[in-house]
C-alpha cells in the first residue's frame, strides 16, 4: 500500500547522517570552498565513524555496515531508498564535500553491475570502513560528455594486457582515487558495441594526472583531467572479463545501468541543496522580517517561500519513486531521468530565489546561499545534462507507444 | 516504509475504474458536456460499482476506504474525462465533512441513504464559499441562529457543486451569538432534502466543467434540526482536514486530466508527420512532452504523500493537523499550476487541431483551469505553506 513512513533503519541512517553532516560538514562548508579541498575534520570523522565503506556490500568484502543489503519489512532491498535519503542529508551539509566522501563513489556501481566476483572482491574489498580512500568513474572526455557513445579513448589487447590511449575529463576524485573505472573503445566505428570498461589502478604505467580543474562551485571536490599514454592495464582488470562483451553492447549498457542508480542519487543531492538554501533563507526571513510581517513585501516573500517548499517536495517525491522502483528491481531509467531533470531545474530556481529574497545579503561570500548557487549549477549538467534526461524520457515514452 | 505500490485490492478497483473511464466516459465526453450532466445509464453504472460511496463508513453502507484510495480512483476516472469525474453522484464533499465532523449516529443516518440501490442520482454538497473566494473564519457571513431545539440559517453561498439538486447540503455558517472571525464561532450544519427557504440558481455557465453543476445557494430562514449540528472538538483542525480531503480529491482529478491530455498528445505525436518526421521526432516537442510526463508524476506523488499523511492521522493522533494541511496545500497548489501549464501544452502539441472541438484537448484546457479555481481554494495555499514553515 502507498506509504511514506521511513523504515526504522531508514530513520536511523537519516538521523545518523544528519548528526554527522551537522557536526562535521556544515561547520566547515565555507572554509572547504575557499581551501578547495575536503576539510580534514570531515575526513577524520569519516575514518572515526567508519563511513569509508558505507556503500560496499558485505558479500563482496565490504566491512562497513553493509546498510544496503538489509531488507525492508516487506522483504525487499531498501538500499537505494536508504542511499538517497542519506545523500539528500549529505548534500544539505555541503554539496562539494559530499562528493569527497571516501569510498568507491560512482565507480562502485559499474564494478558491482559488471564485475566478476573476483573483481568485486579485489576492487571493492579494499575499502575498509576506517580507510580514507576513493574510487572514481571516468567516462567523460573532452569530446564526449553526455554523448557517452562518442568515447574516443582507445583500448587494444596486447598479450595479457590492454593498452589504453586517451584523455578523460571532469573526473571527480580521479587524481586521488585508488582506481578509476575507465571506459574505452576497441574501435570508435563500432559505437557502443566497441566499448570496454576497465579498472585502472593508481600508479599504472602510462596513467597520469594532467591537471585539477578550477570551477565555479563544488570547489571542495577534486575534478581531474586524466591522461592515458600507452597505459598498460592487466587483462584481469577488464570489468566482467571478455565474455561480457561478446557481440553485445554490454560496455555501454554497463555505463547506462550505472545511471539508473546514480541519477536518483544525484537528484536527491539537488533536493538537499535546495533544502539547505530554503532553510537558510527561511531563517534569515524570520530574523529580518520579525517586525514587518504585515508589509506587502513580506507577503510576497511568504508566497515565494511557499513555492520553493512545494518544488522541493515534488523533487523529493520523484527521487523516492525512482529509488523505490530500483529497490524492487523494476525498470526505472525514465523515472531516474525524470528525477534528475526536474531537480536540476528546481535547485536552480530555489537557490536563485533564496538569493533574491535575501537581497544583496544573499550574494555575500559569507552567506551559504551564495555558495550553494554556484554549487548547484552542475547538478543540471553532470550525470547527464537536463537535456539528455529529456532525451531519455521522451525515448522511453515513445518506445512504449510506437 | 516508502512504497508507491497501490496494493492488490486497489489495483483491482483501478482496473474496473479504468474500463469505465476508457469505454464508457471517454467516447461520450462531448455528449455529456452538451447535456450538462451525466446520463442515467452512466450514473447507474458508477453507483453500482460502488464508486459513489467509496469513503463512506461501512456501517453507513459505504466501503470505508481511505483517502489514498479515493485519490487513486479520482485520478483514474478523470483520466477518462475530468468533467465526468466531477459530475458523478454520491455524497461528495459533504461526505468528507461528515468524516471529520459529527457523531457516528449522524454519519450513519446522513450517509446511509446514498448507499441504497436506487440512490444512483443522490448527491451531497458542501456550501462553503462566499464572496470572491478563499476560506477562513473571516470569510463566512452566513449566520446560524439558535431557535429552540434547532437552528435557522440565513445567507448566500456561491459556487456550490450540485447546489441545485443535493439532498444533503453541509453548510458552514457563523454562530449569530458568537464573536466574528474565530474558528470556534463557526457552525457546520447538515441540511436534508430541499427545505423551505432554500433556493438555488441555475447552474453557472463556466469556462469549463460544463458537465458539473456549480450553483449559488440562497438560505432564507432555513430551519435545521438540532440533531444536524455537526460538531468537532477542534473546529480549525476538522475544517482544515475536510478541505484538505476535498482539495486532494480535486488535485487527483487534475492529475487525471493532465494524464489524459498528455497521453492524447503523445499518441498524436506518433501519428502526425511534419517536415518528413513524426512530431515526436522533433526535439523541441519531445522535450516539452518529457516535461509533461515528469510533472504528471511529480504531482501525483505529492498527492499520495499528502493523502497518506491525512490517512495516518485520521484517528486524531496528530492534534494540530498542521502537517496534513500543509501537505494538502502543497499537492493542491502544485496540481493547479501544473495542470494549467500541461493542458495548455496538450493543445500546443496538436497545434491548430488542438484548438478545435474535434479533439478533447481544448476541453481539458478549459476544465483544468476551472477546476483549479472554482472551489475558491488554492489561491492562499502558498501563503499557508509559508506560514507553516515560518512558524
Amino acid at each position: 500500500m502507498i506509504d511514506f513512513e521511513l523504515s526504522p533503519q531508514q530513520k536511523k541512517i537519516r538521523d545518523m547522517v544528519r548528526m554527522f553532516t551537522t557536526n562535521f560538514i556544515r561547520p566547515y562548508s565555507l572554509r572547504a570552498d575557499k581551501e578547495k579541498k575536503p576539510p580534514q575534520e570531515f575526513l577524520d570523522a569519516c575514518a572515526q565513524f567508519g563511513l569509508g565503506a558505507g556503500a560496499v556490500p558485505k558479500d563482496v568484502g565490504g566491512e562497513g555496515e553493509g546498510v544496503g543489503e538489509d531488507k525492508d519489512p516487506q522483504g525487499e532491498s531498501q538500499k537505494n531508498r536508504i542511499s538517497i535519503i542519506g545523500s539528500e542529508e549529505m548534500a544539505w551539509g555541503d554539496p562539494g564535500v559530499v562528493l569527497s566522501l571516501p569510498g568507491p563513489g560512482l565507480g562502485g556501481p559499474p564494478v558491482q553491475f559488471m564485475g566478476t566476483d573476483d573483481q568485486k572482491k579485489r576492487f571493492l574489498g579494499i575499502f575498509g570502513p576506517n580507510d580514507i580512500k576513493w574510487g572514481a568513474y571516468a567516462l567523460t572526455e573532452p569530446g564526449a560528455g553526455s554523448d557517452a557513445a562518442a568515447v574516443r579513448t582507445t583500448c587494444r589487447k596486447d598479450g595479457d594486457h590492454w593498452v589504453l590511449n586517451g584523455h578523460k575529463f571532469f573526473i571527480t576524485n580521479g587524481a586521488k582515487a585508488e582506481w578509476n573505472v575507465v571506459f574505452a573503445t576497441v574501435d570508435p566505428k563500432l559505437g557502443r558495441a566497441g566499448q570496454r570498461a576497465f579498472v585502472v589502478e593508481k600508479g599504472t604505467p602510462g596513467f597520469s594526472v594532467l591537471k585539477i580543474e578550477e570551477k565555479m562551485g563544488l570547489r571542495a571536490s577534486e575534478t581531474a583531467d586524466l591522461v592515458f599514454e600507452d597505459c598498460r592495464v592487466p587483462a584481469e582488470n577488464l570489468l566482467g572479463g571478455d565474455a561480457l562483451y561478446d557481440g553485445s553492447k554490454q560496455g555501454f549498457r554497463g555505463a547506462m545501468k550505472t545511471f539508473d542508480a546514480t541519477r536518483p542519487l544525484v537528484a536527491s543531492m539537488a533536493v538537499g541543496i535546495a533544502r539547505a538554501a530554503f532553510e537558510t533563507c527561511r531563517d534569515w526571513v524570520k530574523e529580518n522580517y520579525a517586525l514587518s510581517q504585515h508589509t506587502h513585501r513580506f507577503h510576497r516573500i511568504a508566497d515565494a517561500l511557499g513555492v520553493m517548499k512545494r518544488e522541493i517536495e515534488i523533487g523529493r517525491g520523484l527521487c523516492w519513486h525512482a529509488a523505490w522502483l530500483l529497490d524492487l528491481k523494476r525498470a526505472n531509467s525514465k523515472e531516474s531521468s525524470m528525477a534528475k531533470a526536474y531537480t536540476g531545474g528546481m535547485v536552480q530556481r530555489v537557490t536563485a530565489k533564496a538569493i533574491e529574497i535575501m537581497g544583496p545579503d544573499g550574494t555575500l561570500h559569507e552567506n551559504l546561499v551564495e555558495k550553494l548557487y554556484r554549487d548547484q549549477k552542475v547538478y543540471d549538467i553532470f550525470e547527464g545534462t537536463g537535456q539528455i534526461q529529456r532525451v531519455v524520457i521522451s525515448r522511453r515514452i515513445f518506445s512504449q507507444i510506437t | 516504509m516508502i512504497s508507491f505500490d497501490v496494493g492488490e485490492d486497489l489495483e483491482a478497483i483501478v482496473e474496473m475504474v479504468k474500463s469505465v473511464a476508457d469505454d464508457v466516459i471517454r467516447p461520450r465526453l462531448r455528449e455529456f458536456e452538451d447535456a450538462r450532466g451525466l446520463p442515467e445509464d452512466v450514473l447507474q453504472q458508477i453507483h453500482e460499482l460502488g464508486l459513489t460511496t467509496l469513503a463512506a463508513p461501512e456501517d453507513a453502507g459505504g466501503q470505508g476506504l481511505d483517502l489514498r484510495t479515493a485519490c487513486v480512483v479520482a485520478e483514474e476516472l478523470a483520466a477518462g474525462d475530468v468533467g465526468a469525474a466531477v459530475a458523478i453522484s454520491g455524497p461528495g464533499p459533504a461526505g468528507w465533512a461528515l468524516l471529520e465532523h459529527g457523531t457516528d449516529e449522524q454519519r450513519k443516518r446522513l450517509l446511509e441513504p446514498f448507499a441504497a440501490d436506487d440512490a444512483w442520482a443522490r448527491r451531497g454538497a458542501l456550501a462553503l464559499l462566499e464572496g470572491a473566494g478563499g476560506f477562513g473564519p473571516d470569510a463566512v457571513g452566513t449566520t446560524a441562529r439558535r431557535d429552540g431545539d434547532g437552528w435557522v440559517l440565513d445567507g448566500k453561498k456561491r459556487f456550490v457543486l450540485d447546489g441545485d439538486t443535493a439532498e444533503l447540503t453541509v453548510v458552514v455558517a457563523v454562530d449569530a451569538d458568537a464573536p466574528l472571525g474565530q474558528w470556534d464561532s463557526l457552525r457546520v450544519l447538515a441540511i436534508e432534502g430541499r427545505p423551505e427557504g432554500m433556493t438555488a440558481s441555475e447552474p453557472h455557465l463556466l469556462l469549463g466543467l460544463h458537465t458539473a453543476h456549480y450553483c449559488d445557494v440562497e438560505l432564507a430562514g432555513v430551519r435545521v434540526p438540532g440533531g444536524n449540528l455537526l460538531e468537532a472538538d477542534d473546529a480549525r483542525r476538522a475544517l482544515g482536514r475536510t478541505l484538505a480531503r476535498w482539495k486532494l480529491e480535486n488535485a487527483a482529478r487534475l492529475v487525471g486530466c493532465m494524464r489524459a491530455t498528455s497521453e492524447y498528445a503523445f499518441k498524436y505525436a506518433t501519428e502526425r508527420e511534419t517536415f518528413g518526421k513524426k512530431l515526436y521526432e522533433h526535439q523541441g516537442l519531445a522535450f516539452m512532452m518529457a516535461d509533461m510526463a515528469t510533472e504528471v508524476n511529480g504531482a501525483r506523488w505529492a498527492i499520495w504523500r499528502a493523502a497518506w499523511e491525512l490517512d495516518r492521522t485520521a484517528d486524531g493522533s496528530q492534534p494540530s493537523g498542521g502537517e496534513a494541511r500543509q501537505r494538502a496545500a502543497i499537492a493542491f497548489r502544485n496540481a493547479i499550476d501544473t495542470s494549467v501549464r500541461i493542458t495548455s501544452d496538450g493543445v500546443q502539441v496538436l497545434g491548430g487541431h488542438g484548438y478545435i472541438t474535434d479533439h478533447p484537448s481544448e476541453k481539458w484546457m478549459r476544465d483544468a483551469r476551472t477546476l483549479g479555481v472554482v472551489n475558491g481554494l488554492g489561491l492562499d495555499d502558498d501563503r499557508a505553506i509559508a506560514e507553516e514553515v515560518l512558524r
